[in-house]
């Protein structure tokens, strides 16, 4: 961080010493920017550049909620120096030679001076004072006029950040995101995003996030299996049923890295939605060879215990390996209780009946039925077990296939127990 | 233009000028000058610029070697940028722009497109032409 040294800008008879804050443009020395005194109170700060004499500045006192506005861009430059026909502005002159320093109050609206346009916003936006917790901004925007319901409003920020951080994980760059707070009076939350390559983040990251408001781009995105389609789905629902637009700004650079809006997802969405019916990922596939261990797994949820290593007789990793599982049979709830089948699954002692039970289950699995339907039977016991890496490492996104060959063991250990069983009978 | 490859014996001593991680630079670059045939004062380094070495009074300035060096962009489009920002401050500047080369000195890409360069004494980018 900066010393106050290096961040000193002027000693203003009128608004004290000032200190660099944010500085939205720069050549050789920051020439616009937001300055604070020693009292933290916001300046914005404009070069006028030299004359033959002078370093000639307008400096205007201004308020958070209006620095907030300039980078939203909700406001222009012209408007933080000019914010009203009455608003005076403090003309600041250094003498070039002795270094003196002249103050003028100037009603704003007779400045002789070349303005930018009205339509010209801040293009950066680089923080000198290490002030600045957050990284990235994420601003929710409604089309219509019907407030917006706060559990909606959570919902699609919250499944924005695990898009976004999905689709970056596949692409091996992991990023952490904190919320660090928001702006008042606005659906902007403040963001730090922590990764241990950001040059990587910054450039392949930024591209990728990008290129997913390219339909064409992101159609390939999905057609190379690079998507989690399931958070994929719930985000694009969120937006498309709420009329959204959500917004990835970077603060430094001010760019809108992905812009994601109801009409752009209204035509993407049926790629997806065919995509989807197809679609299989990691945590889809069980990695639980042992259906007496299941069986074992709801016995002790039953029994109202917590579920340990050692009461499986597996090793403490694979005590949630077994937990997925049962998930994915839809016998425990999310919340980890049993449901009403998983119930009668551990309470069975008649061991044809609860492995029928969870062989329907594991058919109307997402897995068990696209395995059915690429290998064209009707029933798991048709089912070559043979052809579960091959399977596997076709159709499953995220899984590498040394990966895919050892979580095909359980399917295939699954089929051999359910044609034992099935001949028995 | 002299090519003795010598940097200016005007560099502070508390400073390491060019910095160390300063590199040959060889691109087209673009520069604000005054002149229509910009010429050796158009490449002034800030701290002798006339309109910027008043800058020199503030440390922040006078102990970054970027202050002894003079300030290049990457692109046109940049540069049209800070006249739309800026409109009175480079009212009376031009875009030129031209080829920055080793045998010109030292430079350092920075953030925004920036780029700081320090020349060897007696020399500056012949060749730029105003757009």
């Amino acid at each position: 961080m900066s010393t106050k040294e290096e961040l000193f800008f002027l000693d203003s008879p009128h608004c004290g010493s000032l200190y660099y804050h944010n500085v939205y443009s720069f050549y050789d020395e920051p020439i616009i920017f937001t300055a604070l005194n020693e009292f933290e109170q916001l300046f914005f700060c404009y070069s006028l550049g030299c004359n033959d004499s002078h370093d000639r500045w307008i400096i205007v006192p201004t308020s958070q909620d209006k620095v907030n506005k300039l980078e939203q861009k909700d406001l222009s430059i012209v408007k933080m120096i000019k914010p009203s026909a009455k608003a005076k502005v403090l003309l600041v002159n250094i003498d070039l030679e002795t270094f003196a320093v002249t103050e003028s109050l100037t009603q704003a609206k007779t400045l002789p001076y070349k303005m930018p346009d009205e339509s010209i916003f801040i293009r950066e936006n680089i923080n000198y004072d290490g002030k600045r917790k957050f990284s990235h901004k994420v601003r929710i925007a409604r089309k219509t006029q019907t407030p917006l319901m706060s559990e909606t409003l959570n919902k699609v920020s919250e499944v924005f950040i695990e898009f976004c951080r999905h689709y970056l994980n596949k692409f091996d760059i992991p990023v952490s995101w904190y919320a660090q707070d928001a702006i008042e009076g606005s659906f902007v939350y403040r963001m730090k995003t922590v990764t241990k390559d950001e040059d990587k983040f910054m450039t392949d990251g930024y591209r990728l996030l990008s290129e997913i408001s390219s339909y064409n781009n992101f159609v390939n995105s999905l057609e190379e299996r690079e998507v989690d389609l399931r958070v994929t789905r719930k985000l694009f629902e969120l937006i498309s049923t709420n009329n959204i637009e959500i917004q990835l700004i970077e603060e430094n650079s001010t760019n809108v890295i992905l812009n994601l809006n109801s009409s752009y997802i209204q035509e993407i969405l049926p790629r997806v939605d065919d995509m989807l019916g197809t679609y299989l990922d990691s945590t889809m596939v069980p990695q639980a060879d042992s259906l007496h261990r299941i069986q074992k797994y709801l016995n002790i949820i039953s029994e109202k215990r917590t579920v340990k290593s050692g009461d499986l007789g597996v090793d403490p990793r694979q005590v949630s390996y077994y937990r997925d599982a049962c998930k994915i049979l839809s016998l425990i709830h999310d919340y980890s209780s049993l449901t009403p089948l998983g119930q009668k699954v551990a309470s069975s002692n008649n061991e044809q009946e609860w492995i029928k039970i969870i062989q329907r289950q594991f058919e109307e699995s997402d897995c068990g039925n696209l395995w059915m339907l690429n290998q064209n039977v009707e029933s798991l016991i048709e089912i070559d077990e043979q052809s579960a890496s091959e399977f596997l490492i076709q159709n499953c996104n995220g899984l590498s296939d040394s990966t895919s060959i050892r979580r095909a063991k359980t399917l295939k250990s699954w089929v051999k127990t359910f044609k034992a069983i099935s001949k028995s009978a | 233009m002299s090519n003795n490859k010598k940097w200016s014996s005007d560099y502070p001593t508390h400073l390491v000028i060019p910095p160390l991680n300063s590199i040959e630079i060889n691109k087209v670059l673009f520069r604000f000058v005054i002149n229509r045939e910009p010429d050796h004062s158009d490449f002034l380094p800030s701290f002798k610029d006339p309109s910027q070495r008043h800058l020199g009074r503030r440390a922040n300035f006078r102990n970054n070697p970027r202050f002894y060096g003079t300030s290049f962009f990457n692109t046109e489009s940049k540069m049209k940028s800070l006249q739309e920002e800026s409109p009175e401050k480079f009212s009376e500047k031009r875009i030129a722009k031209g080829a920055i080369l080793p045998k010109h000195g030292k430079g350092e890409i920075g953030k925004s497109e920036h780029v700081s360069m320090w020349f060897y004494e007696g020399v500056y980018p012949e060749g730029f032409k105003v757009i």
